[in-house]
């Protein structure tokens, strides 16, 4: 099911267009992707809106002071955190279904690249019965050209420069460097102490540069050459989105405060205003007939609009 | 709103569905073990290992190497020349290894690519095809004598008349040169990748097969006798015997065509209903050929087409029976036993489970 739905003609697609170009298979890698991500770009711009919401609820000062208040009676704190997203009609699965669909055809582009760079008889044998033979001819493919500028797409990339002995893993830096920026640019900010996703978010900024970097180290050149395009898409994606917070690059600055959204009238400049103790006392009364003094509990109807600019650096 | 929702949970279990049968299913081989028989033992080269098994009951003489490696796949059939076993690794390396006890002679670093195939062993030379596209011209001390470069990576075994070595790559081509330069003295080419060694028959002609689904036969002066086109993928040697040169496909069809201009003269399916393929190298008997089934089954065929026997193993096989005197080795991937042992008419003798 899944080879037939999904791997088959992803295979063919990724073949067909290798052809088209010419039998340059990073040439095709790169369409490829890029093709797959605009087909799934509705889905991931929904998935980014989702979990914007589910992240700007993180910084409102309403929220923590909820979570502050109690932060003991975790039974209580669910009960109010049910009652927040439905006031302020937030979905808290809005990003999983759109992620869940785009799971299998983002797992299925990578199975189809791996598949089709095969380097052995059992993978070059699936391969070729992969091989719509209506399509595409088999003599004419196989073997897949899998020279791209300095590099055999087939195996792990080093550059031989004359005069040093090693071989200087050009696409594994890049490869750690897009990650990281990728990781960086699309952290929403948090200023919420309590935010346990976003401490994950910033360990995971870390790591995750560090293991792409090795699987790029390990694996053949093409699987490398796809992480390249795959974040530079993700932040071309984020990007278009407006949702890039370029300032996270800079490393020495310290946690970026969130912007208010539209509708948060307490929002002076980038700055939110921290929940006062007298509001928080108030909370459970105001909260009922929801009209609470907190600046961005304004309204039911209200809900959560990602910042439309970029973060400011402070 | 209750036909959104309902929407939504649909695509939710495709989506799910989707995604458990992506994560399912066993890891893949990379491709079947390779296994030569000589006296005794017979040499296994599978997954991590290369194992020394006794014919006569199945036990391990040895392993090599002691520890298993990451990456260190040894899939090419060992070959034994002199007081050596040579044995190409999927990490760029071929090991020299002494066979009385496994403990390594030598190895040769000098290639970039994997050792799919085995080497040609010739009287003081190896000539071993690599994935990088060169054939390696060593002593048998491992020291590089020549190289010789093709355009793709080289995947079959070459095989030689004694006069030059013909050597089939996956660039579409084959070379003929002198083993003793590397010289090149001609190249055609069959019009697509070639992926098993071909088969030189007494006459000096060589028959092969393409992965343009044809089979062709060439003299040994490069020209092309003729092409016989074939319905289905040919992922098997051809076998030539008595005028008549067989194959299968991977559909499980056996055919037998004439060597002099290649007509069909009869089709077999042994693949079922189902079209099961037959893959790789057949057993060569006096009285049939024995074809290794994907579907693990094993299946005797006479040289005029007679289904003789059928036998089947738990696991797949990617190639047939290899003969070790009167022994059928059957190396089985994905399955629950590496190799098992039949006698000439089908009767399962020993197997063989690598201790873990």
């Amino acid at each position: 099911m899944w080879d037939a739905i999904i791997i088959t003609p992803f295979i063919n697609v990724l073949l067909f267009i290798y052809n088209l170009v010419g039998q340059n298979f990073g040439i095709a890698i790169i369409l490829f992707t890029l093709l797959i991500r605009l087909v799934t770009h509705p889905l991931m711009a929904k998935q980014i809106k989702g979990s914007q919401a589910m992240q700007q609820m993180q910084n409102d000062p309403e929220w923590q002071a909820i979570q502050k208040k109690y932060k003991d009676d975790k039974e209580k704190l669910a009960a109010e955190q049910m009652r927040f997203y439905k006031e302020r009609k937030i979905s808290p699965f809005a990003s999983c279904l759109p992620t869940l669909i785009q799971f299998p055809i983002i797992i299925g582009l990578y199975q189809a690249i791996i598949q089709t760079m095969a380097s052995t008889p059992i993978e070059l044998l699936k391969l070729v019965r992969h091989i719509y033979p209506a399509l595409l001819k088999v003599e004419s493919l196989i073997p897949l050209n899998s020279r791209f500028l300095w590099m055999d797409l087939g195996q792990p990339e080093r550059l031989y420069i004359p005069g040093l002995s090693f071989g200087i893993p050009i696409l594994v830096i890049i490869v750690v460097v897009t990650t990281y920026m990728q990781s960086k640019l699309i952290t929403p900010p948090s200023n919420n102490p309590g935010d346990q996703a976003a401490q994950m978010s910033k360990m995971m900024n870390w790591y995750m540069p560090i293991f792409m970097g090795y699987l790029a180290w390990t694996l053949a050149s093409g699987l490398a050459l796809y992480f390249v395009v795959s974040n530079l898409i993700g932040i071309g994606q984020y990007a278009l989105l407006g949702k890039i917070n370029w300032s996270n690059l800079n490393p020495f600055q310290k946690a970026t405060p969130p912007t208010p959204s539209k509708d948060n009238k307490s929002g002076s400049g980038t700055k939110p205003e921290p929940a006062k103790k007298t509001e928080v006392e108030k909370l459970p009364a105001q909260t009922k007939t929801g009209s609470g003094s907190s600046s961005s509990a304004t309204s039911k109807q209200k809900k959560y609009n990602a910042p439309k600019k970029p973060i400011k650096k402070r | 709103m209750i036909l959104k929702k309902r929407f939504s949970l649909l695509l939710l279990l495709v989506a799910g569905a989707l995604l458990l049968s992506a994560c399912g299913g066993v890891m893949t081989a990379s491709s079947w073990p390779g296994i030569t028989g000589n006296g005794d033992v017979a040499y296994v080269a599978a997954t991590t290992y290369v194992h020394a098994i006794r014919l006569s009951d199945g036990s391990e003489v040895w392993r090599y190497p002691e520890k298993a490696e990451p990456n260190r796949m040894f899939y090419a059939a060992p070959v034994l020349v002199g007081d050596q076993l040579i044995v190409g690794d999927y990490r760029n390396e071929l090991h020299s290894i002494n066979p009385d006890n496994g403990k390594l002679n030598w190895s040769f670093t000098g290639a970039k690519g994997k050792w799919i195939t085995s080497p040609l062993a010739l009287d003081t030379m190896l000539l071993a095809p690599c994935a990088d596209h060169f054939l390696y011209a060593l002593d048998l001390n491992g020291n590089l004598l020549w190289k010789f470069e093709t355009g793709e990576p080289i995947w079959a075994t070459p095989t030689t008349d004694g006069k030059f070595v013909y050597v089939a790559s996956m660039d579409h081509h084959v070379y003929a040169l002198d083993p003793a330069t590397g010289q090149e003295q001609w190249k055609t080419d069959m019009g697509a990748a070639i992926i098993f060694t071909p088969t030189l028959s007494e006459e000096g002609i060589l028959y092969l097969a393409t992965l343009a689904r044809e089979v062709l036969a060439v003299r040994n002066t490069g020209e092309i006798l003729w092409r016989q086109s074939v319905e289905n993928l040919v992922w098997s040697q051809p076998v030539v015997r008595n005028g008549s040169m067989y194959f299968a496909d991977t559909s499980g069809k056996v055919y037998s065509v004439k060597t002099a201009d290649g007509s069909i003269q009869w089709t077999q399916s042994i693949g079922g209903e189902a079209g099961t393929a037959a893959l790789g190298v057949p057993a060569v008997l006096d009285d049939a050929l024995i074809y290794g089934l994907e579907n693990g089954e094993l299946v005797a065929i006479s040289y005029s087409g007679d289904r003789l026997w059928t036998r089947s193993v738990n696991g797949t096989l990617y190639s047939g029976p290899v003969l070790a005197g009167d022994r059928l080795l059957v190396g089985v991937t994905q399955g629950d036993r590496l190799v098992v042992s039949f006698d000439l008419n089908g009767n399962e003798s020993w197997s063989f489970t690598p201790a873990k």
